[in-house]
């Protein structure tokens, strides 16, 4: 019975518009996504003598100061200073006051005019134009690339307490707290750490694992919203076609039939996910091939089991909890808000999972930062997993509770919505 | 005239209300989520055009919400007064409530100290939620369906912040991308799509009476 009750509803939701709409939208985005892409030239092996092999994270002091001064003259020049002070993105603009005591911090720790700074910052960026423009693609030699200069003698725990003062007048949740620019110091591989990478891409990875990685990342954004109007039009379905109390009155339990009706959301909603992860990953398991590299055939699996699951059931959870309990179509700004919140989050685009629903990892490779971040990404996904059987269960009781009345929950004609 | 009034009133307060406070909701969390301080016409037209326009899709989306209920469609369609004086009457609050959402952002943006030509911003970020709302309304008439309305409306905001450019006229955020001339396109669109959602809807009740 339970089964026959599955399948009638994956029958009803193939039957919907939505559904249409919903696959031919997530097909639509993340071809257009992932057909950018470039992921070829990073499957060859470095070589000694290169003039550039990218760029990695360092935890150095050095580094650090580097990387935050880099920023801070960065957002000062543009005058728009990013912030995240409620887990939102928030583009702060400054007065003239509070410039010139940014602009007075930023002396103090390089010890050159900020004028001459911007000066020489833009005389490198337009040497950097002239070079792409006429030089058909040379690119600037690692050791002659400008670089904020630091003054001699300026300690790491000066640094620390000019950025606390900076962070006072942009704002909480700025770049300039010392949680985040201790992350972010931005370091010029050499030709053993590019080696190390490569073979973690090919041993660790082996290739399609970080490509799946960036299939997810951009596949979590558009799955954070685009199930709520399946699930939402699903759970109206019954109530437009004039047949909820029917179905009401019918034997199977509640349990039952929101489960059965829940899990056939879930897999029409995610089938079409894994299939396209499969199609997206063929060709890079080709090209690791042809390189002789190994790839997992079995990445695609892994990392949409792993990443895109929970995200999908949990939308639907709540998509059906509001939608039940309200008999509106409620869940749809409230659940967009939140994805769209929680896309607009993302302090970086690369870890710092969190507790986000939409989780990031916006780049090709980097497998020893994400071993790193494993941990908090596990946490993340079973945290909405629960969630999402919470919800579910919540929807049950709800449902039973509205059958054991033998109506609606308002059963006014004025309360229709669909 | 009067009969209209009251169902409008009626609409208002049994279909309308939650929308119109999730416009209100829009404009009272703004301050958490956006900085109003300082800007200029780049941050000012951010703020309209990628947030405020929202208000569209929540006010202009749920117009025939009340019809999709086929009962309520069968006992509409059924009386002899033409429909699209109602969808029109419904039409007011919504343009009212629009045109209040987008003037209380253009105010905060002042009293935080933003310099921008004011006038410009206004009409841009008005045409362009009108837009939007005018997308969501025709899939909901079209469909029957107010939640494909919001659907395509937010697909088509989304779809927007990659590839705005290539939507010729028709692509959002103009004002942030320094294509100001666009807003008669838009106004026009937006004009053609909600006239064409109550004319069709219209059309379905003449044949619904006549079936």
């Amino acid at each position: 019975m339970m089964g026959a009750l599955f399948l009638k509803e994956c029958r009803k939701i193939a039957k919907s518009l939505v559904y249409y709409v919903y696959l031919a939208a997530f097909v639509l985005f993340i071809t257009g996504q992932m057909g950018d892409v470039e992921w070829a030239d990073q499957l060859s092996e470095p070589q000694p003598g290169q003039e550039d092999y990218g760029y990695g994270y360092s935890s150095d002091e050095r580094m650090v100061m580097l990387s935050g001064l880099e920023t801070l003259l960065r957002e000062l020049m543009a005058n728009r200073f990013a912030t995240y002070p409620f887990g939102f993105y928030r583009a702060v603009t400054l007065n003239e006051e509070e410039l010139e005591a940014v602009k007075c911090a930023m002396q103090q720790c390089t010890g050159m005019e900020f004028e001459q700074m911007v000066e020489e910052n833009n005389a490198y960026g337009m040497e950097i134009y002239r070079m792409e423009t006429e030089g058909g693609g040379a690119e600037y030699p690692e050791a002659e690339k400008w670089r904020i200069p630091l003054r001699e003698d300026l300690s790491y725990e000066e640094f620390v307490q000019v950025m606390a003062n900076v962070c006072e007048i942009v704002g909480s949740g700025s770049y300039y707290e010392k949680s985040r620019y201790e992350r972010g110091g931005i370091v010029a591989l050499t030709y053993e750490d590019a080696l190390a990478n490569y073979r973690e891409l090919c041993e660790e990875d082996r290739v399609s694992g970080a490509q799946m990685r960036l299939f997810c990342d951009y596949a979590c954004v558009f799955l954070a919203f685009l199930p709520i109007f399946v699930g939402v039009s699903v759970c109206l379905k019954d109530k437009r076609a004039k047949a909820a109390e029917l179905i009401r009155s019918r034997s199977v339990s509640g349990g039952a039939l929101i489960g059965c009706r829940y899990l056939a959301n879930v897999v029409m909603c995610f089938v079409p996910v894994l299939l396209c992860a499969l199609l997206m990953q063929m060709p890079c398991v080709y090209a690791a091939g042809r390189a002789g590299i190994q790839a997992d055939i079995l990445a695609f699996a892994k990392y949409s089991f792993l990443w895109l699951l929970p995200v999908i059931m949990a939308v639907l959870g709540a998509a059906f909890l509001l939608t039940e309990a309200t008999e509106t179509i409620v869940a749809i700004p409230v659940l967009a808000a939140w994805a769209f919140g929680s896309m607009f989050s993302a302090a970086t685009l690369t870890g710092d999972f969190g507790w986000k629903l939409v989780t990031h990892w916006n780049t090709f490779g980097g497998y020893g930062r994400y071993a790193g971040e494993l941990g908090q990404l596990y946490r993340n996904k079973g945290m909405y997993t629960a969630l999402a059987v919470i919800l579910v269960l919540l929807t049950v009781a709800v449902y039973e509770k509205k059958r054991r009345k033998g109506e609606t929950s308002y059963g006014k004609l004025r309360k229709n919505n669909s | 005239m009067e009969n209209y009034g009251k169902t409008i009133l009626n609409f208002i307060r049994y279909h309308y209300l939650p929308h119109l406070c999730g416009a209100a909701l829009l404009v009272l969390c703004a301050g958490a989520v956006l900085s109003f301080r300082n800007l200029d016409t780049a941050g000012a037209a951010k703020v309209m055009e990628q947030y405020g326009v929202l208000a569209g899709i929540l006010l202009f989306t749920p117009l025939f919400l009340p019809e999709s209920d086929m009962v309520i469609w069968q006992l509409e369609a059924s009386r002899l007064l033409p429909m699209w004086k109602l969808y029109l009457g419904r039409l007011f609050p919504a343009v009212c409530m629009l045109a209040a959402v987008v003037s209380i952002l253009i105010l905060r943006l002042l009293a935080g100290g933003s310099v921008f030509p004011v006038g410009l911003l206004w009409r841009g970020a008005f045409c362009e939620a009108l837009f939007l709302g005018g997308i969501g309304c025709f899939a909901a008439a079209v469909t029957n369906q107010v939640v494909l309305g919001y659907m395509v409306s937010i697909l088509y905001y989304a779809a927007n912040m990659g590839m705005a450019n290539r939507l010729w006229k028709f692509g959002l955020f103009p004002i942030c991308r320094g294509d100001e001339g666009t807003w008669p396109w838009l106004l026009g669109a937006a004009v053609f799509l909600t006239a064409g959602g109550i004319w069709l809807r219209e059309q379905m009740r003449r044949a619904a009476v006549l079936g």
